[in-house]
């Protein structure tokens, strides 16, 4: 049964391969001598193309491309005559005809070169076919960079998404890793005694991870004012009456913390601002390098080694760890 | 076969050898060797008083004496009384602004050689400084003369009789002018107005001028081709004849240019009469001139104050109906907004002299009284720029555009193009706004574009020009090296060897550069070398007859009148004389008509009749005489192929080939369009011709380069003869591969084949 399977199987095969690598032949007209109907066929073709009448604006153009071409060629042939004549005159090639005009300092106006024809085809006035050919060459202008602009942008977009999709990335990573970093010395404060997180100013913070306690401080924050401003009856909980006694604030139930904390949140971190202004890869790896300094944790292997040394990591980035 | 060029570079036959060393006293350019002295006074066969000026010292004269002769009862030059017409001129004259510079102007003459005079149009240069100069130069004295050059036929012929009233002498005695085909002077002659190209066919029969005291050459701010090679042939002979006087004049202020080209020479300057003219231009350029200039026209008639318009455009055809539309549009303005009446005229060189003389009629009147002004608005060409002061002129429309020369030896083609006028162009049209008070010229262009896109100064004709003509006269000059000729704006070196290429293919110069004998004869022509090389060979076809007949026909313009109006018509009436092998076949066959009893019975009715220009056939006519003259002296044989044989028209079409082998054009294989040889430019029959499509090699007489390029004066032509005319030009070997040398090829052989079997039999 199974052999039976493979050679129907092999004889599909085959026939799938003959057919794929079918090679067709070629039509060869050289090798093949054209029958005499053909060579006639042919040759009153070509008779007939060439005596169809060409149209105005062929004969037109063929006029003006063959003047051109005339028009654009130096006419002096050494060999001819003409030339000798005046080569025994002692006319030197690319020299001007007349009498040198000597050490006047004029520009020599000689001419080299006959003067050009221009052929006015139309009745446009003076300077409108100059008009005209700069309106042309602005719009050719114009257009050539629309279409410049618009690969480049196709390049610029790929590269930029990407960026964008590596920083986001990182982003997570680094979120992750401040996260990491933030349990990790906590769990260090426990064993040790340092003072609690509550009562720790800000800065106290490691710059590494400050941001992310910042962020949650103000997420704090912004809740408990939302919940305060639900909570207050008539006034924004920020509203400082002078004039209140301090007795009333604590009956409308306002809490000196908040002004504390926010008074801290407002302030300027120029040390967190600093860091924050880097790529978020580096601030990513500065907090990996931190964690493995200080807690010998690998943030790419997600474990904490017992020695410096780190054994069995792999490396400090996440390509070692692929 | 009839011979061919190259027996001409080898001696030529002995009757022509003559005319190289012609007797002097033959030869009407130099007539005025065998004068005998004169004492100054020409004897008329009347009793006159005693010149004032007899005993007066050349060059030492003062203007006292000049007025005091100006002023006397009796003519100086003429001995007879003054008449009353003079007095009231003189009058007049002594109003012109160059009359307050007379002593200025006598002091500079008689110190030095070289004078360059500026004077802007209407300050009275044209017809004061050569009488200025009379005075002084005292001619009369040893029977010489002063010539005023003129660009152009028109002019010198105007301001000769001008001055001939001045002076109250008689056109063609003391005051008289030679232009091409009319000489209207006589040994009386004392002051000569003349073509600048007279001069110098008058130089190249007497390379030292010596019948001239003073030349003067005016409007030399032209920079016609004749004028420039004059200005450096003289500069050279001033050397050789130290009591030669030149004095240029211009009418632009750009004469430094004029000053360093003559060493230096002193300049004096007289202002024009000129009010400040206002410049307008537009604030963007115009998609249509003639439409914009139309507008602007009717604008003005609308909205401006009294004063003539003069619009400038390009060309007859333009001219013409834009002077339609005009008229039709001022006429609705008349009818529906009460505008004052206007006068529209044409004016280009072209038109009928009677007809150019109606622009210096005044304005209409209003059509009632205290209606609105009328005026007159001029549609011209570039002739109203310099040329032609018309007075009255308030408004000036200026597209920025005339018909200028161009010639590229590239293309070796010579035609007239529309082109942007320079920078001083627009400003001399400008200036014509202002003659007769404040004026306003409206530019149909930005100011941007003017500073941008017009060149300073209009290129001078010798750039723009085939010079095989102007070297074929420079050889006959006696100038031999053409390469450092201390021109004023030397050509392109391309343009001089193409045109010495040219003159060695029609056997005129011979490949040193010297003039073969045929070069020498065809420089007696004051023709086009082609024109003159197939006028002297003609004899060698037996028809020269016909060739000096249609050499003149194709010096003269268009025969043939096609009015917009009656087009059918007037073809069906060509088509009376067509002649199926060509158009310089149907030109012969129209000067014939016209030579015919019928038709000289009344030639007017008869030209009219049948759609012929009149003065164009006259003028042929006139010129054929003039032609044949020269063809008589230097004794080219005046013959003709009986009618009755068959190869009539073929001995004439082979005469053709002998001078237009270079303007040969063979058909394409489409059977349409032809190509022309060597230049390979694709080219069409003109509209015009006679022929159909069934010539396989056409000969033609011009290349018009207009947005189609197109042959016109086209006759057919059998491909053997060229190769047996013109071998030189038609060495298969020198043409590069493709249809034509296939097709010459094709020729020669034929030939040889038939060649061969004549041989055979």
């Amino acid at each position: 049964m199974p052999a039976q399977t493979f050679a129907s199987a092999a004889a599909v095969e085959d026939e799938e391969e003959d057919y794929l690598t079918m090679t067709f032949e070629e039509p060869t007209p050289t090798t093949k001598k054209e029958t005499l109907t053909q060579k006639k066929k042919r040759l009153a073709r070509e008779a007939e193309e060439r005596s169809r009448p060409k149209s105005k604006a062929q004969l037109a153009e063929e006029e003006r491309t063959k003047r051109e071409a005339a028009l654009n060629t130096a006419n002096v042939d050494k060999s001819s005559k003409g030339f000798k004549m005046m080569a025994a005159l002692g006319y030197k090639p690319g020299s001007a005809l007349g009498k040198e005009i000597a050490s006047t300092g004029e520009p020599d106006k000689r001419l080299l070169e006959p003067i050009g024809l221009d052929m006015k085809e139309d009745r446009s006035g003076i300077g409108a076919d100059s008009e005209k050919k700069r309106r042309f060459r602005d719009e050719i202008e114009k257009q050539g960079e629309t279409i410049k602009r618009q690969k480049v942008d196709a390049d610029e977009f790929r590269v930029r998404q990407q960026k964008e999709r590596e920083e986001k990335r990182y982003e997570g990573q680094f979120y992750g890793a401040m996260k990491v970093a933030e349990g990790l010395e906590e769990d260090a404060n426990v064993n040790g005694s340092a003072p609690s997180a509550k009562s720790r100013p800000l800065s106290r913070y490691n710059v590494l991870w400050r941001g992310l306690v910042k962020q949650r401080l103000l997420n704090e924050r912004e809740k408990r004012l939302r919940y305060d401003m639900d909570q207050s009856l008539s006034r924004l909980p920020t509203y400082d009456d002078p004039d209140e006694e301090r007795e009333d604030k604590i009956a409308l139930s306002r809490k000196a913390q908040t002004e504390e904390v926010g008074f801290e949140l407002d302030e300027e971190d120029q040390e967190l601002e600093e860091f924050e202004a880097l790529e978020p890869s580096q601030k990513l790896e500065k907090l990996v390098m931190y964690m493995r300094e200080q807690w010998h944790y690998c943030f790419w292997c997600k474990s904490t080694y017992p020695s410096a040394e780190m054994e069995g990591c792999p490396g400090t980035t996440e390509e070692d760890h692929d | 076969m009839a011979g061919k060029h190259s027996d001409y570079s080898e001696g030529g036959p002995a009757k022509r050898q003559k005319t190289t060393e012609m007797d002097p006293k033959d030869n009407p350019y130099l007539a005025h060797w065998n004068e005998n002295g004169d004492d100054g006074f020409h004897s008329n066969g009347v009793s006159h008083a005693p010149s004032p000026l007899s005993k007066l010292q050349r060059h030492q004269t003062t203007v006292k004496t000049a007025v005091d002769a100006e002023n006397g009862k009796y003519n100086p030059f003429t001995g007879q009384a003054f008449s009353k017409r003079y007095l009231s001129i003189l009058k007049t004259r002594k109003d012109l602004p160059v009359h307050a510079q007379r002593q200025e102007f006598l002091d500079m003459y008689q110190k030095s050689q070289i004078l360059v005079f500026v004077g802007e149009t209407g300050s009275g240069k044209t017809t004061q400084i050569p009488q200025f100069v009379l005075f002084d130069d005292l001619p009369q004295h040893d029977g010489k003369m002063v010539a005023c050059t003129q660009p152009r036929r028109v002019a010198a012929m105007s301001v000769a009789e001008r001055v001939a009233n001045e002076m109250d002498v008689k056109l063609g005695e003391e005051v008289g002018y030679s232009i091409r085909f009319e000489d209207m002077t006589s040994s009386k002659t004392i002051l000569k107005y003349m073509t600048d190209g007279m001069l110098l066919r008058e130089a190249m029969n007497d390379h030292e001028l010596t019948r001239y005291s003073t030349i003067i050459l005016d409007e030399a701010h032209e920079r016609t081709l004749a004028t420039d090679v004059l200005m450096a042939m003289l500069k050279e002979l001033t050397l050789r004849r130290p009591d030669l006087k030149l004095i240029v004049m211009s009418a632009t202020l750009d004469a430094q240019k004029f000053q360093r080209y003559f060493n230096d020479a002193p300049l004096l300057a007289v202002p024009g009469r000129t009010h400040p003219v206002e410049i307008f231009y537009t604030p963007e350029p115009e998609k249509d001139y003639l439409e914009a200039a139309l507008r602007t026209v009717l604008q003005i008639h609308a909205t401006e104050a009294e004063g003539d318009i003069l619009l400038f455009l390009t060309g007859e055809e333009e001219i013409e109906d834009a002077v339609r539309k005009i008229k039709l549009e001022s006429d609705e303005m008349i009818r529906e907004a009460d505008a004052g009446p206007m006068a529209v005229y044409a004016l280009y060189g072209s038109l009928p002299p009677a007809q150019q003389q109606r622009i210096f009629e005044p304005a209409p009147p209003p059509r009632r009284p205290g209606g609105r002004p009328g005026r007159k608005c001029i549609v011209s060409t570039n002739i109203a720029e310099t040329s032609l002061t018309i007075d009255g002129i308030v408004y000036v429309v200026d597209p920025g555009f005339s018909k200028q020369k161009v010639y590229n030896p590239r293309i070796r083609v010579e035609s007239l193009l529309v082109s942007p006028i320079s920078k001083a162009s627009a400003q001399q049209r400008a200036g014509r706004a202002g003659r007769t008070r404040p004026g306003k010229c409206f530019r149909l262009y930005t100011e941007a574009a003017f500073k941008k896109e017009l060149i300073e100064q209009t290129y001078p004709e010798i750039l723009k020009s085939n010079l095989s003509n102007t070297v074929l006269e420079l050889k006959k000059l006696g100038i031999d090296d053409l390469v450092h000729f201390d021109l004023m704006d030397p050509p392109a070196p391309e343009t001089l060897m193409r045109a010495l290429e040219e003159l060695n293919y029609l056997a005129c110069l011979d490949d040193d550069g010297n003039l073969t004998v045929l070069g020498r004869m065809a420089s007696e022509f004051p023709l086009d070398p082609a024109l003159a090389v197939m006028l002297v060979s003609s004899p060698e076809f037996f028809c020269s007859n016909e060739i000096l007949s249609l050499t003149a026909l194709l010096s003269v313009p268009q025969v043939f009148v096609r009015p917009n109006s009656a087009r059918k018509r007037a073809d069906e009436m060509k088509n009376l004389f067509a002649h199926p092998d060509g158009d310089h076949l149907t030109l012969l066959n129209v000067y014939h008509a016209f030579k015919g009893e019928e038709a000289q019975k009344n030639p007017k009715q008869w030209c009219h009749d049948h759609f012929l220009s009149l003065r164009a056939l006259q003028s042929a006519d006139n010129v054929r005489l003039q032609l044949k003259r020269i063809m008589e002296r230097e004794e080219v044989a005046l013959m003709s192929t009986p009618f009755e044989d068959k190869s009539y028209y073929e001995n004439i079409r082979r005469a053709l080939v002998s001078g237009f082998f270079m303007q040969v054009a063979k058909r394409d294989a489409n059977g349409k369009t032809y190509t022309t040889v060597k230049d390979n430019q694709p080219v069409l029959l003109h509209p015009s011709t006679v022929l159909g499509q069934e010539s396989e090699w056409v000969v033609y007489n011009e290349f018009v380069l207009t947005s189609k390029n197109y042959i016109r004066t086209v006759t057919g032509v059998r491909g053997e003869w060229l190769l047996d005319i013109a071998p030189g030009y038609y060495d298969i070997d020198s043409f590069p591969k493709g249809e034509m040398k296939t097709a010459l090829t094709r020729l020669k052989e034929r030939i040889e084949r038939r060649a061969k079997m004549k041989g055979g039999r």
